[in-house]
């Protein structure tokens, strides 16, 4: 019964964005109220039909998806688009986050914007755009639509970063910063997003369709050239690259701090970045035709997962250290789906359903930690957002102190820490040890699976290195003595923005409890044993027991615990006991790893140096080219037509005797030209 | 199309019938002095030559539209062709006569004289048109060369005149010279002058180069009158000198005598020939082509460059004159259809073009680019005028130019009506093509200095009123060809079909 | 549903009368009334927008053609034909309604405001023309119309080198059309020769009755001469020098509709008078109009990078928008040249989805000129260096702009993004036919490219610091006027942009009876 308006759920923000755009400034809080309001029905709505699929026929041994479109229009040669919704298991858990998550925000937004006057009306109803893009996106049937959505996201996402992008408040400094962050995050992800499109290009030539019903349908893809599946494969995975930031395109989502922070809050836990992990999930079924592509995925998340610990090591803005942990974790995702599809995919070319089955777990993980992850990263930039809201600064050198000034901030930001760095029984522990275990799982089959093996030895250092650099930050920020900015800091941020953090709070330790209680059921993947259509969801979870026992028994369980709570000690010991000095690892600045963790492992100058010699230096070229070489040639033909004229003037002597002799020349030029014509055409 | 019973013209006038529309004319001529001295007034006496024109215009209607033909003695054809031929120098001296009585550049002294020559001229064009014997035609362009060198130089207290006539002179008289060379040659070789026979003699004897320096002075004497490159060179400097209603019969009427004269005698002798003799018909056509491209080419870059619009208007004379001869190298009827309406339409779009020039110059503005600035404020009606006909020139639709052009550029695609398309002249109609593009260039300079540039002056112009009618007729005729080509289209074939053999 | 009405008026050739007599009712509107052109000039478009607008609704297909004799004499049949199908009547529509935006944008034009209306509805009576006519020498005639007004256009109302700019596009266009007229010329009678008795008959449907018959070296060649003529007037590289200049030149009005409506007639005419005449020849120069369709899309977008004048980058734009439009026909063209099996229905994709190109790029390069048009006249220059910082003095301004650019980079759910969808998977599924996808890339490139200069600029025009290389403080945000004018084209380009099926139904219409080469 609600379930048929699933299409509402994008809908309605997508209503409320052109109501504040219009009348934003005439609404109470500039249309702060109302963005709520939109959110808040749209996690209704949610909660609703995630209930009733859940509770429905086809999630309980039916065929595990409900889905219904309309047709939006159709291409000659039987190509059909449609515009409708499908859901799912993965559908419910993204819906459910994305909701709430964003609704907190929105919230928090009230108290964080409201300093922000007029402004505020632009940036509520572009959060509200940004959240109908992101359930727009999740709750598509088909990829056309998702990479229209995919698209407003993108939009929407320079929109807000460069939020300050014109008289910042900081000045215009800051304004140049904003805009050009801003650029950089779209140009970026649009080169992702031009991969995507090429993808729905081959997809569509191959399937005459884009439905998931259609594309998933394991008759169709066996009917289909592998090499078609395996390169559209790849070209959605670009798009998953530069939207989930990972290696090569990680390098815009640093940048994008440029923004108001609840903005990253929303990109980084609700919506823009993960929706590249969504991607790849979603397209599960195509991408596992092919082990090699999965092993790819495994590859990049791996690198991009220790690339982006790395560099937050020895960060000192509070944000940047959040933004690359963001990347980081994005790694762990992608590397889990990796792992797990590679599994599958064997498992499915060998038909053997235990390796079938080891694949799911790494799916359920991949899907799992961006849950959790949602809500501990929330909470940290919100955290971060109050801290800076507080303080005035986002450089960790000038806070320190306080926790005695932001009682509920630095708790609720040590949970989230906890979390994240994977300390036994926080969320990310749970789903972080997930990863890694399938994984070290992977590297036991196929030829190239000794490579899974050096994926998961990344994993496992960005761990270690995970637990450092989070409580670096927290000890930085909440202990030791006070920095000059802490003095003059406002103490505790009002209750709309501590309320948020105190309910993200519960979800940041409490999510990874869920896959005790059957989460797992909702998030695993597996192919329908008579069909053979994969099928997400619609399983008994294994239960708590099963989980705690194959946590626990699993010696690399330990090892990673050991050593999250070796980095968060080290950290105590360079940060809050200042009894070892960090200075020792830079040799007074002269470290070269530093310099190149400062300096992003040059990613932003390759980025530079590739636009303006691939970008601007050919263009320089091509618009000297025009004016001189072809707007030369049109106008020196024109010219010397003129040109002729004039030096033609002066045979034009006005004396008769020179006319007169030209006559006669002309009687005998036409005498010649005739006979030459006449021998020519053989008349004599 | 209309058909009306003419039969009553025959019965009065018997067998001068066929010259009817050229006698009246030359009565006209032969009366003018006296009356001039009796009624001492000038404009009338313009008036009652305008009305002798009119007259000898009507008959040749009535003669037109009843399909009326006859020879008189032998000597002078009456048939569609010349009937047309004989209506289009009608109405160039209609239009010269009557803007020559107001303007201010034409003779006060011999006025009597003025008039009565530009009568025998015309007449002396009905004559060409008639004739059907090389003497006879060129005893006809004398009749009309000797007027006008006393014409050109019949223009008050101006010393351009007097020199540009005595270059008309030399050239001419060189011109005639060689003409009557390549007759007697022609003679010689075939031993008769009249076109037909001599047509029939080359069929049958081949080739020798005593025929081709025959043929070669003939093109270039008539050339002379055509103004085509390269024996245009007086043309320029006549046409500047000479007072404006001249310089408009000049090269609207008597550069379209020189171009029926090339029809007369080369289309048809080579159309006659075609059969017997394809080598040596088709090198004359390359021969008339190559003619073509160099006139048209050379009258449009020289235009580009000219500050003085007379003159700018000469050498687009010129390259309209090489438009035509296009006609000559196709050799086919349709081509010669496209020609003849091209005549029609150059009378009206460059006799306009003339007009205004004569009036603005008549009310002192002055003759030069830079003398037309801004006019389109102080001469709302002239500029727009000026404007249609220059726009015409270039050719530009929906006016007559382009329709001409229309045609005429057909012709060179498909040679005939009905044939396959041929490739062979496709690159005269790129030549032409790109003329017609560069000429734009300076008719748009035309154009923008009176309707783009700001002029010191604001004042508004007066022109006397004749000027305006002229102007008016002119650009009525561009916009009557130009939309509705149909009716006349009909006259133009059969004039063609008239003197196909 | 309206069938009854029309029934009764020959409402195609109004189409062509109202603006005549607008044309001719401001033209005389001289000294003091000349303040009240633009209610005359409005009421005229919007007169002709309606019924515009009712075609949409006709259903008996039969009422959307006139026929009359013209000239008939001489052995040549030469008639007065209007005729309307899906093409047609977007392409009118499209004109009609930027005819009708430009007299409102350009409400506070107040030089000479009887002239410029003048010439824009005579504009409008060419487009109009050439859109509806299906008659060669009718065509013809309308084509070179729609030169003269844009000639006065540029050099009265035109920036600093409005002279030159004018004479470039006049003869430029001008040559190109004589050398098309040649191809028609060839056409018409060629087709009269090859069956004979027939006359030369200069109908559309003459020639294509008879184009099955044309010889393959004479298609080859003819084909050659139209497509130049098409080609200068679309433009393509390396034909496009002209409208750089124009536009840099022209006033916001003659740039809106000559970058909105008078390229189109290139495209136009390919899709109408070459396909249709020529169609082995267009199938053997399928490969040269698809390398002249990736260069244009190319090489005009890196050129749009270069350029420090906003509307100087945006006239490229056109030329790398207007690729994408003969993208399309090269890859229905090359579909049937290389599938093994040519189905037609896939073959029509490319053409369809190159009408619906050429479509939304009126609509939205307008956006672009009158955006350019406010930001040149309102803060005095439109160098992109002298800008920044606008979106917060201007933010009406900025928002149009930014919708613009949005559109015109190809954002879903915007117009813009369908026509490049579309082309693009039409040349993919001809590349997948030739074997050759990696051609993909260019098309992908260019959507970059694209994304990359308009973000640049946005960046460098409305963000980052508030410029203090001219002078803002007497500058207005966009006018009434103009912010309507606007805000309708962005509507509309948000409405074709979330549901392309209003336009898409009368193309498919359109392309289901068109006779693609070769099939």
């Amino acid at each position: 019964m609600f379930i048929e308006y699933t299409w509402l759920i994008p809908v309605i923000p997508l209503i409320f964005f052109v109501i504040i755009g219009l009348t934003g400034n005439k609404t109470p809080k500039e249309g702060g109220i109302i963005a709520i309001i939109g959110a808040l029905a749209s996690l209704v709505l949610s909660v609703l039909v995630v209930y009733e699929f859940l509770t429905g026929p086809a999630y309980n041994g039916g065929v595990g998806y409900v889905t219904d479109a309309v047709t939006w229009f159709s291409i000659p040669g039987g190509f059909t688009l449609t515009l409708g919704y499908y859901v799912d298991g993965l559908t419910c858990v993204m819906l459910m986050f994305s909701s709430l998550i964003s609704l907190l925000i929105f919230i928090y937004s009230i108290g964080y914007m409201h300093d922000q006057g007029k402004r505020n009306r632009r940036y509520f109803a572009e959060v509200s755009l940004f959240l109908a893009g992101m359930l727009g996106l999740i709750i598509s049937n088909n990829y056309l639509m998702t990479f229209v959505f995919w698209e407003i996201m993108g939009l929407c996402s320079y929109l807000l970063i460069g939020f300050w992008s014109f008289r910042h408040p900081e000045g215009d400094v800051a304004s140049d910063n904003a805009a050009s962050a801003a650029k950089k995050a779209f140009i970026v992800t649009r080169l992702g997003d031009v991969s995507f499109m090429g993808g729905l290009f081959v997809l569509l030539y191959a399937f005459q369709s884009l439905d998931y019903v259609n594309l998933f349908d394991p008759a169709a893809i066996a009917a289909v050239d592998t090499n078609l599946i395996v390169l559209a494969t790849l070209l959605l995975f670009g798009g998953a690259i530069g939207k989930s930031a990972q290696f090569p395109l990680q390098d815009w989502l640093p940048d994008a701090m440029a923004g108001p922070t609840t903005v990253s809050a929303l990109i980084h836990a609700a919506t823009m970045v993960k929706a590249g992990v969504y991607l790849v999930a979603r397209s599960y079924p195509l991408f596992v035709q092919s082990a090699d592509v999965m092993l790819l995925v495994g590859l990049i998340g791996g690198i991009t997962a220790i690339l982006a610990a790395s560099m937050a090591l020895n960060n000192m803005n509070i944000k940047k250290v959040l933004a690359y942990s963001t990347i980081s974790q994005l790694g762990y995702m992608i590397m889990a789906l990796g792992a797990g599809g590679y599994m599958m995919a064997i498992g499915m070319k060998e038909g053997n359903t235990a390796l079938i089955a080891a694949g799911a777990a790494g799916y359920t993980a991949g899907v799992f930690h961006m849950f959790n992850h949602a809500f501990f990263k929330a909470l940290l930039f919100l955290g971060s957002g109050s801290v800076i809201h507080s303080c005035g600064t986002e450089d960790m050198r000038e806070m320190g102190g306080l926790g005695k000034k932001m009682k509920w901030t630095s708790i609720t930001m040590l949970i989230g820490s906890m979390s994240i760095a994977g300390f036994p029984f926080f969320s990310g522990f749970w789903s972080k040890d997930l990863v890694l275990e399938s994984v070290m799982k992977a590297s036991e089959f196929g030829p190239e699976g000794y490579i899974f093996m050096i994926i998961w030895i990344l994993g496992v250092v960005t761990a270690f290195m995970t637990a450092f650099y989070m409580f670096r930050m927290w000890y930085m920020t909440f202990a030791g003595p006070e920095g000059h900015a802490t003095e003059h800091s406002h103490g505790e941020s009002p209750s709309t923005m501590t309320v948020p953090l105190m309910l993200l709070s519960i979800f940041a330790f409490g999510s990874g409890f869920l896959i005790l209680f059957g989460l797992d059921g909702i998030i695993t993947i597996s192919p329908d044993s008579i069909t053979g259509a994969f099928i997400v969801g619609m399983h008994e979870g294994h239960g708590a027991v099963h989980y705690i026992e194959e946590l626990f028994t699993n010696p690399y369980t330990y090892l990673t615990i050991v050593l999250a709570l070796l980095g968060i000690y080290i950290a105590y010991l360079m940060y809050s006991k200042f009894s070892v000095n960090p200075g020792r690892f830079n040799r007074e600045g002269e470290s070269r790893l530093y310099k190149a963790l400062e300096k992003r492992w040059w990613f932003p100058q390759l980025y530079d140096w590739i636009s303006w010699k691939f970008g601007y230096g050919i263009a320089k070229g091509v618009d000297y080219f025009d004016r001189n070489v072809i707007d030369g040639t049109v106008n020196g033909l024109s010219g010397s037509v003129v040109g002729s004229g004039e030096s033609a003037k002066y045979v034009q002597t006005g004396n008769v005797g020179n006319y007169a002799s030209i006559v006669m020349i002309g009687v005998a030029a036409v005498f010649v030209a005739a006979l030459i014509l006449i021998y020519y055409m053989g008349g004599m | 199309m209309v058909d009306i019973d003419i039969s009553w013209i025959a019965d009065t006038f018997g067998s001068i019938t066929p010259v009817l529309p050229m006698v009246l004319v030359i009565i006209g001529a032969l009366l003018m002095p006296g009356i001039h001295l009796l009624l001492k007034r000038k404009n009338v006496t313009c008036a009652v030559s305008l009305a002798f024109v009119v007259v000898a215009a009507v008959f040749n209607v009535l003669l037109l539209l009843g399909h009326y033909t006859g020879t008189y003695y032998g000597l002078f054809t009456y048939d569609a062709f010349s009937g047309l031929m004989i209506l289009l120098f009608q109405a160039v001296a209609f239009i010269a006569i009557l803007i020559a009585g107001p303007s201010s550049e034409t003779t006060r002294l011999h006025v009597g004289a003025f008039y009565s020559l530009m009568l025998i001229a015309t007449a002396g064009m009905s004559f060409v048109a008639t004739a059907s014997d090389l003497l006879l035609i060129f005893v006809g362009v004398e009749m009309v060369s000797i007027p006008s060198y006393a014409m050109v130089a019949m223009k008050k207290k101006d010393p351009r005149a007097s020199e540009a006539a005595v270059k008309y002179i030399i050239i001419g008289g060189l011109s005639s010279g060689l003409t009557i060379y390549g007759i007697s040659m022609l003679f010689g070789l075939t031993g008769t002058t009249n076109i037909a026979d001599i047509a029939a003699a080359l069929a049958t004897q081949g080739y020798t180069a005593g025929l081709v320096i025959a043929l070669a002075t003939m093109i270039a004497g008539y050339g002379f009158k055509i103004a085509a490159a390269p024996f245009h060179m007086w043309a320029p400097d006549v046409y500047e000198g000479a007072a404006t209603p001249v310089s408009l019969f000049l090269a609207t009427g008597s550069k379209k005598m020189g171009l029926v004269v090339y029809v007369k005698v080369f289309f048809v002798m080579f159309v006659t020939i075609q059969a017997a003799q394809p080598f040596m018909t088709e090198s004359i056509q390359y021969v008339f082509a190559i003619l073509a491209a160099i006139t048209m080419t050379v009258g449009n870059i020289l235009a580009i460059v000219q500050g003085n619009v007379k003159r700018m208007l000469a050498y687009s004379s010129i390259a309209q004159a090489g438009y035509m001869l296009m006609a000559l190298a196709i050799l086919s009827d349709w081509a010669l259809t496209g020609a003849i309406y091209y005549m029609f339409a150059h009378v009206f779009m460059k006799g306009g073009a003339f007009v205004v020039v004569a009036a603005l110059i008549t009310a002192g503005v002055g003759e030069t680019l830079k003398d037309y600035r801004g006019l389109a404020k102080r001469a709302p009606l002239l500029s727009a005028i000026m404007l249609l006909c220059v726009f015409s020139l270039a050719g530009i639709p929906p006016l007559a130019g382009f329709t001409a052009k229309f045609f005429l550029f057909s012709s060179a695609i498909i040679p005939g009506l009905g044939e396959p398309v041929s490739s062979q002249w496709i690159w005269l109609a790129f030549v032409a093509i790109l003329n017609s593009a560069i000429s734009l260039y300076y008719y748009a300079k035309i154009v923008k200095a009176m309707y783009i540039e700001k002029g010191e002056s604001e004042e508004k112009v007066k022109v006397p009123v004749a000027f305006t009618v002229a102007a008016v007729l002119c650009v009525l005729g561009v916009i009557a060809l130009g939309v509705y080509p149909e009716p006349f289209l009909y006259y133009c074939s059969q004039a063609a079909l008239a003197i196909m053999p | 549903m309206f069938d009854e009405i029309f029934a009764e008026i020959p409402i195609l050739i109004l189409l062509l009368v109202i603006p005549l007599v607008g044309a001719v009712a401001t033209l005389f509107m001289g000294g003091e009334r000349q303040k009240y052109a633009k209610y005359v000039a409005g009421a005229f478009s919007g007169v002709t927008l309606v019924l515009a607008i009712l075609l949409m609704f006709v259903d008996n297909t039969a009422l959307l053609s006139e026929n009359y004799l013209w000239i008939d004499a001489a052995n040549i049949r030469i008639s007065f034909i209007l005729e309307m199908d899906g093409l047609s009547l977007l392409m009118v529509l499209l004109t009609a309604l930027l005819v009708f935006l430009v007299v409102v944008f350009s409400a506070s034009e107040s030089d000479r405001p009887n002239y410029f209306h003048t010439l824009i509805m005579a504009m409008e009576l060419g487009l109009m023309g050439v859109y509806l006519s299906a008659d060669y020498f009718l065509f013809y005639i309308m084509w070179e119309v729609t030169l003269i007004p844009m000639y006065f256009m540029i050099s009265w109302y035109g920036g600093p080198r409005r002279h030159y700019a004018a004479i470039k596009f006049f003869i430029y266009t001008h040559i190109a059309s004589l050398v098309m007229l040649i191809g028609i010329f060839a056409v018409v009678f060629e087709a009269a020769a090859v069956n004979p008795g027939v006359i030369a008959d200069f109908s559309f449907a003459a020639v294509n009755a008879a184009s099955g018959s044309f010889g393959e070296v004479f298609q080859v060649l003819v084909f050659g001469l139209l497509f130049f003529g098409f080609a200068v007037k679309m433009p393509a590289v390396p034909f496009h020098t002209w409208l750089p200049d124009a536009h840099v030149e022209a006033p916001t009005g003659g740039s809106v509709l000559l970058a909105g409506v008078m390229l189109k007639m290139g495209s136009y005419g390919i899709i109408r008078v070459a396909l249709n005449a020529l169609p082995d020849g267009a199938i053997w120069w399928a490969e040269i109009i698809l390398v002249v369709a990736l260069i244009s899309i190319v090489y005009g977008a890196y050129a749009c990078i270069a350029q420090t004048d906003l509307k100087k980058m945006v006239a490229y734009s056109s030329i790398n928008h207007m690729g994408m439009v003969m993208l399309g026909i090269a890859a229905s063209l090359l579909y049937v040249k290389y599938a093994a099996s040519p189905d037609a229905s896939i073959a029509q994709i490319g053409i369809m989805f190159a009408v619906f190109q050429m479509f939304a790029h009126g609509l939205v390069t307008a956006v672009l000129f009158m955006v350019c048009g406010y930001t040149g006249h309102a803060l005095g220059t439109r160098e992109i260096p002298l800008l920044g910082g606008l979106a917060g003095k201007l933010p009406a301004y900025a928002t149009f702009m930014m919708i613009g650019f949005m559109a015109s980079l190809g954002l879903p759910g915007l117009v813009g993004f369908w026509g490049e969808f579309g082309v693009i998977f039409s040349f993919y599924v001809a590349a997948e036919a030739m074997g050759m996808i990696w051609l993909i890339v260019f098309c992908l490139l260019s959507i970059m490219l694209n994304a990359g200069f308009y973000i640049w600029a946005m960046q460098r025009t409305l963000f980052g610091r508030e410029t203090t290389k001219i002078d803002l403080s007497h500058v207005h945000d966009v006018s009434k006027a103009e912010g309507f004018a606007l805000a309708v084209l962005c509507v509309i380009i948000a409405l074709f942009g979330i549901w392309p099926d209003f336009a898409l139904g009368y193309i498919e219409t359109f392309v289901a009876n068109f006779a693609i080469p070769g099939v």
